[in-house]
């Protein structure tokens, strides 16, 4: 059988059509991220308008003299992958590995023939240093998958999640390059190899040549002849050495420096026989190229699409400005944002609401989980009314802190995509609370909580948490009404417009409290634009808790509302 | 004094004193401490300042049965000695409340916000209610309305759309006879059009921009036409109430003044902005919003306070405390089934027999209630004394309104009173326990 790849139209084939369903798989992501509608301008911008943008803005970015930034984000960003150095060592350790043995594997090995013979003239694969390097790229690319897996093994919960796509690409890279190692080992000590080079470049000129040679490639070289039988001199290594250095060295390195092959082929050695009847190494060879082939195929449609999209992201929003951002443009930006995703949680665990997870157990609140669903949302899966209000209710915690953007090793800004998918939010009927809150002025809810109270009374009962300030009337019962607290408000201050002002300001919600009217100072606009800036607190001649009161009104106001507002179509007038 | 950095509420660092409330009378007691030098602390919540009208009454009204209302403060203090009351004002002589006054006015004019009081007089100013009120000491910036008042000259009130607390038709009815040439306007302040509700900080705030202010004087200009004088509510600024004055005189061509508001108003602000952020670089170590829960007594004499609840837990060694915390609004008299009691120290109280002689049968009853005159009894230090007289505690000193035998909200003798004990406490503190004491003061 022919041992060159060229040779073998089945391969040849092979590689042409996972060739074809990469490129395709590729096209077919790309062009999808002018089709997705994300954020507020969502359907306005017609596709053609859209790519005209990103070809203008790319145009723009080549010819601009941004080459410093792009220079940065290439080779801090991506060569060295300084973000995610930023964030844990650890984890730069294990990506790194991956990133520079798998690329390197790709450039030197896979790809030898057009790259490293024209950069190498005199290269050989079982020369050193490539032998070498192939050897040491390979456990870079093993230790890294370790660590992973080992990760993934050892933490489960919320910030890192392992999926399908996960475990294929683990599975993948293992098999291609644990495939290689073998292979490799097994062309060590394989007889029937051995033979064919020896027939091919290879000529005794005495009779005991060949024994000698093979003598010495037992010896030094780890090469197994279990069909022969013969007695080691120091003569015959000698001799052995001579030629090997003549007819072989111009090609092969020691095996030794293969650090991994050679000692796997040491442990092949009793099996050598039979692996090497059943052309143990060509079925190796095999498998390793397909899987690489396979691989290709997948590329587009797995985990390993990241590849493409990281760096374009991070070339993109390294050199556009992430305040301005240029609706034509944004859509597609989100959409390879999207895609850019790997999951890697690291927003999450940086994410400054994190803690309120914990409470609620609502994973909408961590940006990994979050991303995802916006994903879902930007595909146009359908999604209920409830999961719809879980969404909304976690995207409302957000702070947008900005610190996930800050952290993202893909240079997503999420900020933006929050922004962009809270829009969304709102347009299919579910605006964060403050905005539908002003659905209805403060007597309005009060009626429609009336209305509604025996339906949630059972259902509710024992499940309060967190109030007590509240039901409390000693809390608010010093208030003397002597509107300190109004008079210090910079919300109320800031309420210049009429139309916006705030209807019940923080006296008149401490004497509702008093009046026992709890329903009322619910719905009253102070309570849900109040800063908790803490300056009636601070200045209440009667040391009466006001801020801490209306920031609880408010959490009250949401368990309860939240409830009232899916039914409030159907019963428009309650009263 | 300098506080040492890393006191950190050590129990173990002592205080020369601290000061307990933050109403005037703590405030003044603090002033004073810090100015003599000594190391001192001070608790309380915002309190009684807020409240304040800006002006410092001294003493207009006795006997409080007649409704007697005095020209001169000093005379009406002289009545009560010789009537032998046992008024605070009788144990200070009126030098030293005459010093305490200056004192005082002089740290607030450095502070930016300057008094004028003349010296054997109180002045006539008038309220948002358009009663005449007659108090001692007055902010400058209500200075015009008593030359105004005094001259009857053609004065036009301003007051605000939305503003509540403040009608200047009001004013100007009840004035009419008395004052002819008082006239009220009503305007928008600017940026406030179509607002049900302003509140009188906001408008102080928002006047702090010149901008605010010239927009404001254009509104009003062309209802000036005869004016001598424009009043406005007390809504001039907050931290620069003199420039601001200024400016709008400047603008509106005749001087301008404010008339005091119903509390808590916006000079009792600028009292508490001035307190709150000039006393702590002066060396005072204030404890915002803490509260003293309990004392105990060491057996040098020392008094451990426990600030703030039994979750932070802090505690301050001193030499000597100043017990200024009012009466019950304060909470620094509290009351219950059996009477009323003072939590802190449980000093015996001077009080009505029992809870059905805490008032006369009618509630308007124009002598005051007993209650009114409650609260702690002193010695000629103003050191809390038992019923038989004897002092208590040689280092316990009592300031404000939580003395017993006045009723300053009817005798119109509120600050003056606090701030003329803050006085004697905190000399008699000096004079009479620090200099005097043999324990070890240092
Ligand atoms: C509505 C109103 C209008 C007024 N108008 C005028 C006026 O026009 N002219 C005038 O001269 N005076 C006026 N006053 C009076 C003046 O402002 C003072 O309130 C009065 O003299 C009492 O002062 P004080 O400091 O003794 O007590 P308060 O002002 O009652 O202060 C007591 C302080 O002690 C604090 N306290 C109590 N217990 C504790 C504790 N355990 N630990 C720490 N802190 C404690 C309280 O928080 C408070 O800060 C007015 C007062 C009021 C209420």
């Amino acid at each position: 059988m022919e041992r060159t790849l060229l040779g073998s139209t089945f391969l040849f084939t092979f590689l042409f059509v996972s060739l074809g369903i990469c490129l395709a798989g590729i096209i077919f992501r790309i062009a999808r991220w002018f089709a997705v509608d994300t954020g507020p301008e969502a359907g306005f911008i017609p596709v053609k308008k859209r790519v005209s943008a990103v070809l203008k803005g790319t145009a723009a970015a080549l010819f601009s003299l941004k080459f410093l930034k792009i220079f940065k984000v290439l080779f801090f960003d991506l060569l060295l992958q300084s973000r995610i150095l930023k964030t844990s060592l650890s984890r730069w350790i294990m990506h790194f590995s991956i990133f520079f043995g798998f690329m390197m594997l790709l450039l030197m090995h896979a790809l030898d023939e057009i790259i490293t013979k024209r950069l190498f003239p005199g290269y050989f694969p079982t020369l050193d240093p490539f032998q070498f390097l192939r050897n040491l790229f390979g456990v870079m690319v093993i230790v890294g998958v370790g660590i992973a897996v080992y990760r993934r093994l050892r933490y489960r919960g919320p910030m890192l999640i392992t999926r399908y796509t996960d475990r294929y690409a683990v599975a993948l890279l293992a098999v291609i390059i644990v495939s290689g190692f073998l292979e490799e080992s097994s062309k060590m000590i394989s007889e029937s190899s051995f033979n064919r080079m020896m027939s091919g470049y290879f000529s005794a000129c005495e009779p005991h040549d060949e024994t000698a040679l093979k003598a010495f490639w037992s010896r030094e070289y780890g090469s197994v002849f279990p069909t022969m039988k013969f007695r080691i001199t120091p003569e015959l290594l000698a001799r052995g050495k001579k030629l090997s250095e003549e007819s072989c060295a111009s090609c092969h390195a020691d095996t030794r420096t293969a650090f991994i092959s050679y000692p796997a082929a040491g442990f092949m050695k009793p099996f050598a026989l039979s692996l090497s009847k059943s052309r143990a190494e060509v079925w190796l060879y095999y498998i390793h190229v397909l899987a690489c082939f396979i691989g290709l195929a997948y590329l587009p449609f797995s985990k390993f699409f990241h590849l493409i999209t990281d760096p374009l992201t991070l070339l993109v929003n390294g050199i556009s400005d992430k305040k301005k951002v240029n609706p034509l443009t944004a859509m597609p930006r989100r959409a390879m944002e999207l895609d850019a995703c790997t999951e890697c949680g690291t927003c999450s665990r940086y994410c400054s609401v994190a803690p309120v997870f914990r409470m609620l157990q609502n994973t909408e609140i961590l940006p990994m989980h979050k991303l995802r669903t916006v994903k879902r949302l930007a595909s146009g899966k359908d999604m209920d009314s409830a999961e719809l209000q879980i969404i909304s209710e976690g995207a409302f915690i957000c702070t947008t802190c900005f610190k996930c953007t800050e952290v993202c090793p893909a240079g997503i800004n999420l900020q933006d995509q929050w922004l962009a998918s809270r829009e969304l939010l709102s347009e299919t009927g579910h605006p964060l609370p403050h905005v539908w809150l002003k659905k209805f002025n403060a007597s309005e809810w009060s009626d429609r909580m009336r209305y509604f109270e025996a339906s949630w009374k059972e259902a509710d009962a024992g499940k309060e948490r967190y109030y007590n300030l509240t039901d409390d009337s000693n809390v608010f019962a010093p208030c003397i009404q002597c509107q300190t607290c109004t008079n210090v408000c910079p919300v109320v201050a800031a309420r210049t417009d009429p139309k916006d002002a705030v209807d019940i300001t923080p006296h008149k919600i401490m004497n509702l409290l008093r009046l026992g009217l709890h329903d009322l100072a619910l719905g009253s606009r102070m309570v849900w634009d109040c800063t908790t800036c803490y300056q009636c607190q601070e200045n209440c001649p009667q040391g009466i808790k006001v801020t801490d009161i209306i920031y609880e009104l408010k959490n009250r106001a949401y368990e309860h509302f939240k409830k009232i507002d899916r039914t409030a179509e159907i019963n428009e007038d309650p009263c | 004094m300098a506080l040492p950095k890393s006191h950190n509420y050590d129990p173990k660092h002592v205080f020369d004193i601290m000061v307990i409330g933050s109403g005037i009378a703590g405030m003044a007691a603090s002033l004073f401490s810090v100015n003599r030098k000594l190391s001192t602390v001070q608790a309380g919540s915002v309190g009684g300042t807020l409240f304040a009208s800006g002006l410092f009454d001294l003493m207009a009204i006795h006997p409080v049965e007649e409704k007697r209302v005095w020209a001169d403060p000093w005379e009406a203090i002289a009545a009560l000695r010789k009537q032998g009351s046992l008024h605070p004002y009788a144990r200070i002589s009126d030098d030293a409340i005459q010093s305490a006054f200056e004192e005082i006015a002089s740290f607030l004019s450095s502070a930016g916000m300057a008094y004028r009081f003349e010296k054997n007089r109180n002045l006539p100013v008038i309220t948002s209610m358009g009663t005449i009120k007659h108090t001692y000491c007055v902010p400058e910036s209500m200075w015009h309305g008593v030359e105004a008042y005094n001259e009857k000259a053609p004065c036009l009130i301003i007051d605000f759309n939305g503003l509540r607390e403040f009608s200047g038709r009001q004013i100007s009815s009840t004035l009419r006879e008395e004052w002819p040439g008082l006239r009220a306007v009503r305007i928008s302040f600017p940026d406030t059009e179509g607002l049900n509700e302003v509140h009188p900080v906001h408008l102080a705030q928002a006047l702090e921009l010149s901008a605010v202010r010239e927009s404001l004087a254009a509104r009003i200009q062309p209802e000036i036409r005869e004016a001598r004088y424009a009043g406005f509510p007390a809504v001039l600024g907050i931290k620069k109430t003199a420039a601001i004055c200024a400016h709008l005189e400047k603008l509106l061509g005749i001087p301008v003044f404010e008339i005091p508001m119903m509390p808590a108003s916006v000079p009792g602000f600028r009292l508490k902005e001035i307190f709150d952020s000039v006393l702590p670089p002066k060396g005072l170590l204030r404890l915002i919003d803490k509260r003293v829960e309990s004392v105990a007594r060491l057996d040098n004499g020392n008094f451990i306070l426990n600030i703030g609840g039994p979750d932070q837990e802090q505690f301050i060694q001193a030499r000597g405390v100043i017990l200024a915390t009012g009466r019950f609004m304060g909470k620094g008299l509290l009351s219950d089934r059996k009477g009323i009691y003072e939590p802190l120290f449980h000093l015996p109280l001077h009080q009505p027999e029992s809870r059905i002689s805490w008032h006369h049968e009618r509630f308007l009853d124009p002598s005051g209630h007993p209650i009114n005159s409650a609260g702690v009894e002193v010695d000629d230090s103003f050191r809390a004394v038992d019923g038989t007289g004897k002092t208590i505690y040689d280092n316990l000193f009592i300031a404000g309104s939580i003395l017993a035998h006045q009723d300053w909200m009817r005798m119109k003798c509120g600050s003056g009173l606090a701030i003329a004990t803050a006085y004697a406490a905190v000399n008699a503190f000096i004079n009479n326990f620090m200099n005097k004491s043999d324990r070890i003061t240092a």
